[in-house]
């Protein structure tokens, strides 16, 4: 018999359409990868089982997302109880740089994270295998913007970046440990903040004052 | 059931509603998942709260039906809800929710079918829905899969009543049994059916849901909307009213089930090459309700022309069994769920009847069909039931074993009792439990029994469930295990592979003490020994428990080893090296522990007969002072039997000689000590060899210390036979003379009789052992035989004196008191002097024993003038002289009177004067 449970962390991958969230998630649960698009509808998720530097065991429940909006709106229901949440953008792609503080604020919404300041995000950069003359142009700087302006509210401590091939499974393992890790510090704090409200639903809203202010209306 | 409004929740423009946990038998529920124009939410009934879930239609306006289906997950066993989400006119997908709303599987998403406005069923891995492309006027039945998340099926309607058009009329009288003997399963389950039927117009209705126990809360659904969905058909049939017609209608109404029975699903494999016969519509079997026999009765008619009155033909829907039934006046439908079951079921029939032995293709089919089913689920379970018979009846023990011990996850239940098992085999099963078993199969199980064999089958199938499963649901096997074992080895491997670790946990489980009492009953003496040893090693095991193994162990051993009892595996227990099964090692191990001291001395005594050396071992070993007398008593008992093979008289011997030296007080063990001593000496020894060379040692003595020779201290009889024992060829015997010898000191002194040693050469234990003697005629014979020490130190003590180096003699604890000086020690020791002075052959040794005497007992026991008295004439004055001195020293030192010592003085000068008249006569200068 094993001891202790293993921590159950769950990670949610966000960005445009077709930026390789499935691929990147596919590359780190199973090291497969296809060429082939297929556009995901609505959600699904893979678990991995992670060791931690410390020893600690971790499963990672990692939520793929769609990027296309015709499928979206279900977010509320995938958010709810994310410790991390990884923000993913194509290097070749700028729109979908551009997109990364609409994910954000996107999720921050619908999740109704308590302290959404200190929320772990990460950033992916993916398809980094592709000739630099596909990538976007200048990209480090348009990068370095786009993540200052993501952290203002992070403290001044901006997210970190990985730039990642899903393809040639370039940085993808050291990307998920690190997600582990920020979602682990993440579920910790979550943990010490349930102990005294042990209610499952703190995004619920009182009904009395919800048709009272209707009522008036 | 009337209802009450105990409380009301506002919830603007609910459509529909369902409570969560309705399939938990434990809990009312006090959450509802429900929907409004646009969005799903959990509404918390008691705290009257609402947490958002999320949208479902993207368009408010655009009439969407909300499907809120709860299930009981088929790999998890959780209850689930699937809701349904339009992303688009083309493509929606359903959400799987728990009930704290969270997301616990991935999106089923249904491109290019619309939305599933016919409906949705849960079913298994199954997920069954209706989508209804109003524009075309098609309906589709797609299936997806839970597991994958995938679409495997997609079938139009129609297509799917092509075939049945054509055998209808064949398949009536099969049908009417079908349904009736239509699943009877789960028919403890719940059955929520929600029918909403809406004719030509919009109807507004209210659904009200029924707990079984409570409801708690309204759900008020207003359901305005429209639902299409088109059954085509073609039926061509009788019915009970004798109303043969050609339906050819559509019919518009929308079904809503939640039932976990209704549908037949297809393998996902095969969906290529069958089409679902999904729902069979069109076999018509009227199932009156009692309503609607009295609604017959209550029907007008038109006595004119005989018509009945129909005012507005209201639409009947009737179930019986799990079928569904509509109908209205003219028409009948039915939904009766004819399930692969049946199927199966008739093909088991077959099975059963023309069994050619190697049919295993009808096992892969119902195998196949499983499936499809949630496993444990009951369509599942009797399937398993059934394969599990199919390989009974085809011999095929290995397989069927592997089915009888498939179990529920994650309770580890049997799903085919082990009562199922036990029945066919023939055997009375341990628990009082009823034997519950389907119905379906009952006339197969008593053919199975009646056709196999189930010798073996029955002994592999305890010993694999037992081995399988966890032990709440092996321990009903555990007993006919135990009782299938024909030899203590097989027990002994068992054990060591299985099931030691519950022994060794005796207390734990009750059933030990009876699988025990059964071995023991059934004399597998080595199970009972190694099981009694295991279960002394539970830490919990009571004291009494605790004594109760140790003395079966040690009981068992010593049947055995008695031959009293037999084991018959014995000889290949001892010959596998693996177990230990030294049985006198055994005992003795737990001899030590043994607290009952009536068991421990039994158990000893035997153990000593059995296996000598170890038992005489472990009593020198274990002598400690309160096992002595028990040891003791042993040995008195071992003594007496005289048929045994081994030594016990020396066994005895060295036992009562530690146990006197360690109690040397002890006058009555120093009086067996002498018994069994003297016993020893008459039966071990050949007294005639000793006799002679005993009495060259007697002839050696006189010879060596006659008084012939002068030199005192002279050695005593004793000493001297102890000085010799050394060189002697029979020194046994002489330490056993001497210990004898020292024994008759120590029980002298309490008068008991001596032992009687009737030869010659034992004379002078005799004389010891011979209190009545005075001590005159003792002191006689003891110069007689020139034991002059020994007289001298008789004479005074009136006791013989220890020896030198004694045995047993160590120290005076021997001594009641330190012996006395005797009244009349003058007259002894004169009686000696006497003898010294009579019997020398001249008067110089005679001098220089008289010496002797004069310097040992002079000063002591006689006044100088006595002592003078008693000295020869002849006696040189220089003695004297020396002699007088050494008392007048004395007598100073005493500061006697002055009348001794004036007497002392005379008497020098009386010797000086004869000294002056021997110069005189002798002329010398
Ligand atoms: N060259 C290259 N191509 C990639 C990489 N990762 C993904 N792709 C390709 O990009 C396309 C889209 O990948 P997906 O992983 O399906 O994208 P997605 O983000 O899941 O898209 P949606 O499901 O629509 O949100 C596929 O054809 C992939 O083969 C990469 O690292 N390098
Ligand atoms: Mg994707």
């Amino acid at each position: 018999m094993s001891g202790k449970k293993k921590t159950l962390l769950k990670v949610i991958i966000l960005g445009d359409s077709g930026v390789g969230k499935t691929s990147l998630m596919q590359r780190f649960v199973d090291d497969k990868f296809s060429q082939q698009y297929k556009a995901t509808i609505g959600a699904d998720f893979l678990r991995k089982d992670l060791t931690l530097d410390n020893n600690k065991q971790v499963t990672l429940q990692i939520w793929d997302t769609a990027g296309q909006e015709r499928f979206q709106s279900l977010g509320v229901a995938f958010y709810r109880g994310a410790d991390c949440c990884i923000l993913c953008f194509d290097v070749t792609n700028e729109k979908s740089l551009n997109n990364l503080t609409s994910w954000k604020d996107e999720f921050l919404v619908q999740s109704n994270i308590s302290n959404p300041q200190d929320f772990p995000f990460i950033i992916i950069g993916n398809k980094i295998d592709v000739d630099d003359s596909k990538k976007i142009p200048s990209l480090q700087k348009k990068l370095n913007n786009i993540v200052n302006q993501l952290a203002v509210n992070a403290n001044g401590l901006t997210y970190p970046v990985f730039e990642t091939s899903a393809k040639d499974a370039i940085n993808v393992q050291a990307a998920f440990e690190v997600v582990a890790k920020m979602a682990l510090q993440q579920e910790e704090i979550n943990d010490a903040n349930a102990n005294d409200a042990s209610d499952d639903y703190n995004d619920a809203i009182n009904i009395h004052l919800e048709s009272e202010q209707r009522g008036c209306c | 059931m009337p209802l009450d409004v105990i409380k009301e929740i506002p919830y603007p423009n609910s459509l529909r509603g369902i409570l969560i946990s309705l399939s938990m038998t434990s809990n009312y529920s006090n959450l509802a998942i429900v929907a409004n124009r646009t969005n799903y939410d959990i509404i918390d009934i008691r705290q009257i709260r609402k947490i958002p879930l999320f949208q479902y239609s993207p368009l408010p306006l655009n009439r969407t039906k909300p499907f809120m289906i709860a299930y009981k997950a088929f790999d998890s066993g959780k209850e689930e809800y699937l809701l349904t989400v339009k992303s688009d006119e083309s493509m929606s997908m359903a959400m799987i929710i728990n009930s704290l709303g969270d997301v616990t599987r991935g999106t089923l998403s249904w491109v290019d079918v619309g939305y599933p406005t016919g409906g949705i069923v849960v079913k298994g891995a199954f997920v069954y829905g209706i989508f209804t492309n109003k524009e075309r006027g098609t309906s589709k039945l797609v299936v997806s899969s839970l597991r994958d998340l995938i679409v495997i099926s997609k079938e139009n309607i129609s297509d799917l009543f092509a075939d049945q058009l054509a055998g209808t009329e064949d398949v009536k009288e099969e049908v009417q049994e079908e349904v009736q003997e239509e699943v009877h399963e789960e028919g403890h389950e719940e059955v929520h059916e929600e029918v909403h039927e809406e004719v030509h117009e919009e109807v507004q209705e209210e659904v009200n849901e029924e707990v079984h126990e409570e409801v708690h809360e309204e759900v008020h659904e207003e359901v305005q909307e429209e639902v299409q969905e088109e059954v085509q058909e073609e039926v061509q049939e009788e019915v009970q009213e004798e109303v043969q017609e050609e339906v050819q209608e559509e019919v518009q109404e929308e079904v809503q089930e939640e039932v976990h029975e209704e549908v037949r699903q297809e393998e996902p494999q095969q969906k290529e090459q069958r089409p679902l016969p999904i729902i069979k519509l069109g076999k018509s079997q009227c199932i009156m309700a009692p309503d609607d026999d009295v609604s017959q009765l209550l029907l007008k008619v038109n006595l004119k022309d005989d018509t009945t009155l129909v005012e507005n033909p209201p639409l009947y829907m009737v179930t019986h069994n799990d079928v569904l039934t509509f109908y209205n006046d003219n028409s009948i439908w039915i939904m009766a769920e004819e399930d692969n079951l049946m199927e199966i079921q008739s093909q088991m029939q077959l099975f059963f009847d023309n069994n050619n032995n190697n049919n295993l293709e009808f096992i892969l089919r119902v195998k196949n069909y499983m499936k499809s089913q949630a496993v444990s689920s009951n369509i599942y379970v009797y399937c398993l039931h059934i394969v599990f018979l199919s390989y009974l009846y085809l011999h095929n023990y290995d397989n069927a074993i592997q089915i009888a011990l498939s179990t529920a996850e994650p309770s580890g239940e049997l799903l085919i009792s082990s009562s199922l098992v036990f029945y066919l085999c023939d055997i009375e099963p341990p628990g009082e439990e009823n034997a519950l078993t389907f119905k379906g199969i009952q006339t197969f199980l008593i053919r199975v029994k009646g056709a196999f064999q189930n010798e073996h089958f029955f002994k592999d199938y305890c010993r694999a469930g037992y081995k399988q499963l966890d032990y709440k649901a092996s321990s009903v096997l555990r007993f006919p295990v135990y009782n299938s074992f024909h030899s203590s080895s097989e027990i002994l491997a068992f054990i060591d592979e299985e099931d030691g670790h519950i022994w060794k946990d005796f207390e734990k489980y009750p059933q030990n003490m009876d699988i025990f009492n059964e071995l023991q009953a059934k004399s597998y003496f080595l199970a009972v020994i190694y099981i009694s040893e295991l279960a002394r090693k539970d830490p919990m095991l009571s004291t009494e428990r605790r004594s109760f193994f140790e003395l079966t162990i040690i009981r068992t051993s010593l049947d055995l080893m008695s031959t009293r009892c037999r084991d018959l595996s014995m000889e290949s227990v001892i010959q596998d090296k693996k177990y230990s099964m030294n049985l006198t090692q055994k005992v003795l191990d737990i001899l030590p522990e043994l607290g009952d001291l009536k068991e421990y001395l039994n158990a000893l005594l035997e153990l000593i007969e059995l296996s000598p050396p170890e038992g005489i071992e472990f009593i020198k070993k274990h002598n400690d002072p309160h096992k002595q007398t028990i040891h003791k008593h042993i040995m008195d008992v071992l003594a007496l039997k005289k048929n045994h093979s081994f030594d016990f008289g020396a066994i005895r011997l060295e036992f009562l000689e530690n146990s006197f030296l360690e109690d040397s007080g002890n006058r009555s063990l120093a009086y067996e000590l002498l018994q069994e001593l003297t016993k020893k000496i008459s039966t071990d020894f050949d007294l005639e060899i000793i006799k002679n060379n005993f009495e060259i040692i007697r002839a050696t003595f006189n010879l060596e210390c006659s008084l012939e020779y002068t030199i005192w201290p002279k050695v005593g009889w004793i000493d001297y036979l102890i000085i010799q024992s050394g060189k002697s060829e029979i020194s046994d015997f002489i330490i056993g003379y001497v210990k004898v010898f020292e024994l008759l000191l120590i029980t002298n002194s309490k008068e008991e009789e001596g032992p009687i040693l009737d030869l010659s050469m034992f004379d002078y234990l005799t004389l010891v052992s011979n209190t009545k003697e005075p001590v005159s005629s003792k002191v006689a014979e003891l110069l007689q035989i020139n034991d002059f020490s020994t007289a001298e130190f008789y004479a005074i003590h009136g006791t013989f004196p220890s020896p030198l180096k004694p045995f047993y003699l160590k120290g005076d604890s021997w001594r009641k008191e330190p012996s006395p000086l005797l009244e009349n020690v003058q007259f002894n020791l004169q009686q000696i002097l006497q003898y010294y002075l009579k019997n020398l052959p001249d008067q110089h040794s005679s001098l220089e024993h008289t010496r002797h005497f004069v310097l040992t007992y002079g000063t002591q026991f006689f006044s100088p003038a006595e002592m003078l008295g008693m000295l020869p004439d002849y006696t040189p004055i220089a003695f004297v002289v020396s002699y007088i001195d050494k008392c007048i020293i004395g007598l100073n030192i005493k500061h006697e009177d002055t009348s001794i010592r004036k007497s002392l003085a005379k008497a020098r000068l009386r010797q000086l004067q004869q000294l002056e008249s021997v110069f005189k006569t002798s002329g010398d200068p």
